[in-house]
């Protein structure tokens, strides 16, 4: 009898177990409405700011291009004939036309979300602000729904113009008028003016996210192809995105001993 | 027993025991809470004041700068009639609307030094030598880049930048996000200190701490590169700048600030500047970027490479 009793409170116990949801995923924060909460810092540890797709070392400055596996779906980035001309020149001249890499500029979306350096994520119920590291780049992404009419005519902007939106625990994100003078890697992947980009953020678990950019541009692109990788949080409670302006740095050493004209 | 009675009736019964025990009191509240100003309160019981704001004042230009040679390059008034007025023409050349903020607090708290009252800064004699060197050296051309301006060279913004900005809160933290350059400042409310000394910024680190409706900022680690450029008053401040800021939330449309400038090695004492934020309009949002190392060329056209 005592036996069967023990049998059946296991049997109640192991069942329980198997449909209660996993600890991790009940453990997402939220906001105040209730939504996934991304704040806190975090950081891509993929090679695809060196190049999207698999590619072996290379040599670059003085360390190198660590060889890595590509984050593109399929390994293909279908590029019009055209344009894959324009893409191997980018490659060619790498070292000093790269502007994230070689000059210092703002790396663009989606590229600075790969970046090897940490970004931070402030967000409440109206506005998302990230704050990345590298070239004190920022992006502020709209989820009031305002319109992004009184916009057009504007000159596009390297980090382009979010919206988002919420698709049950998924943060859609929105983005247009990204300028065309940023690369999408340092291997020369480029894009025109009419690059669209769909961001997806969803929480693994309260330390990881799923993150996957959908890219279209016509007049690059044969259709539109998607990355996906997992963003890693810095769990470190001391840790911060510090300032780092490196353009100014690299004028300041470059024009030190310099006369104007 | 009926559940939904009991709780109506001990509610009932709470209210009027209220009443009875402090009718006098309660009176004299009420007036008085009608009077206090409404302020949003995050669960922590701080202020809430996440939205989109426009930042004024803080800056150290002087009334009469009393050197000879620099009242050669005139007296910068604070700016008056702020955010009115005709605007400049957009990139397809059309005319935007003047903005009219609908929150510009009237009449203004001040802005600019108030302490000293007369608005002449106290500095060292090392300070007004660095002062004069730049004045004489800065234009035009500058004598070196040392000598040029910090926005000519797309410097990151100096902390008390203002202009339109966006503030978000979180447990711990308060980020701005600042239209002008891409600007952010962070305050880390959750106790942790400044980095090591060793460790410099151009725009500092910055910790703060609520107590009621005020928001203390202390910023150190500065690397010495920032200056209050433009007008009247040009020298670098020295790494050993300390700035204190205090922000006071008067209500959910007005919060004042007084930044505090403590550098022993350009003044002989701290000077204070005084300036304040008010709500953008409503159907106002800022620009999503506005950069400058991206779009200049002036460095190339200066120094001809």
């Amino acid at each position: 009898m005592l036996v069967t009793g023990v049998g059946i409170l296991l049997s109640a116990v192991l069942a329980f177990a198997q449909t209660r949801p996993p600890a991790a995923a009940t453990q997402v924060p939220r906001t105040s409405d209730g939504k996934p909460d991304f704040s806190g810092i975090w950081q891509a540890l993929s090679t695809a700011a060196w190049d999207l797709q698999d590619h072996s070392a290379a040599l670059f400055g003085t360390v190198g291009v660590p060889p890595g596996r590509g984050v593109v779906e399929g390994n293909e980035i279908p590029y019009k004939p055209e344009a894959l001309e324009q893409k191997k020149q980018n490659f060619a001249n790498r070292a000093t036309e790269d502007p994230a890499f070689a000059k210092c500029l703002l790396p663009g979306v989606p590229r600075a979300t790969y970046m090897p350096y940490p970004f931070e994520i402030s967000q409440n119920p109206a506005l998302i602000g990230i704050r990345y590291q590298f070239a004190r780049a920022v992006r502020t992404i709209d989820l009031a729904g305002r319109s992004r009419e009184w916009l057009k005519g504007w000159p596009d902007f390297w980090m382009g113009d979010s919206r988002g939106r919420w698709e049950g625990d998924t943060l859609v994100v929105d983005v247009r008028k990204l300028d065309e003078r940023s690369w999408l890697d340092h291997a020369g992947n480029f894009h025109s003016e009419e690059l669209h980009v769909v961001e997806r953020y969803s929480f693994i678990d309260r330390d990881h996210i799923r993150y996957e950019a959908t890219i279209e541009d016509p007049k690059v692109f044969t259709r539109p192809w998607k990355m996906t990788m997992p963003l890693y949080r810095i769990i470190d409670p001391q840790a911060e995105v510090f300032e780092w302006d490196c353009r100014f740095d690299q004028d300041s050493e470059k024009y030190k001993d310099a006369v104007p004209k | 027993m009926n559940v939904r009675l009991f709780v109506i009736g001990a509610a009932a019964l709470a209210v009027s025991a209220a009443s009875l025990s402090l009718p006098l009191r309660a009176v004299g509240q009420s007036a008085q809470a009608a009077a206090k100003p409404a302020i949003r309160r995050l669960p922590d019981g701080s202020p809430d004041i996440h939205g989109t704001w426009m930042r004024v004042g803080g800056g150290l230009n002087e009334a009469n700068p009393p050197d000879s040679e620099l009242k050669a390059f005139g007296v910068l008034s604070e700016p008056q009639g702020f955010g009115q007025g005709p605007v400049a023409a957009g990139p397809g050349g059309e005319v935007a609307e003047p903005r009219v903020p609908k929150y510009m607090p009237n009449p203004r708290p001040p802005q600019g030094i108030i302490d000293p009252a007369d608005r002449v800064l106290p500095y060292t004699q090392e300070g007004r030598a660095r002062r004069l060197d730049y004045a004489r050296n800065m234009c035009c051309p500058a004598k070196s880049l040392a000598y040029l301006e910090l926005s000519v060279r797309c410097a990151p913004p100096q902390p008390w930048a203002g202009g339109g900005v966006n503030i978000v809160q979180r447990p711990g933290q308060m980020a701005m996000f600042f239209e002008a350059n891409h600007h952010t400042r962070v305050f880390y409310t959750d106790g942790r200190p400044h980095p090591s000394p060793n460790i410099r910024f151009f725009g500092g680190h910055s910790t703060g701490r609520w107590k009621g409706n005020v928001l203390t900022v202390d910023t150190t680690n500065l690397d010495g590169r920032a200056y209050f450029g433009v007008g009247n008053t040009f020298p670098p401040f020295s790494q050993e700048l300390h700035l204190t800021e205090q922000f006071t939330v008067v209500s959910d449309r007005l919060i004042t600030f007084v930044l505090t400038y403590d550098d022993p090695k350009t003044f002989t004492r701290p000077v204070k500047s005084a300036g304040f934020f008010y709500p953008a309009n409503e159907d106002e949002e800022l620009s999503p970027e506005m950069t400058c190392h991206e779009g200049s060329y002036s460095m190339q056209n200066i120094f001809g490479f």
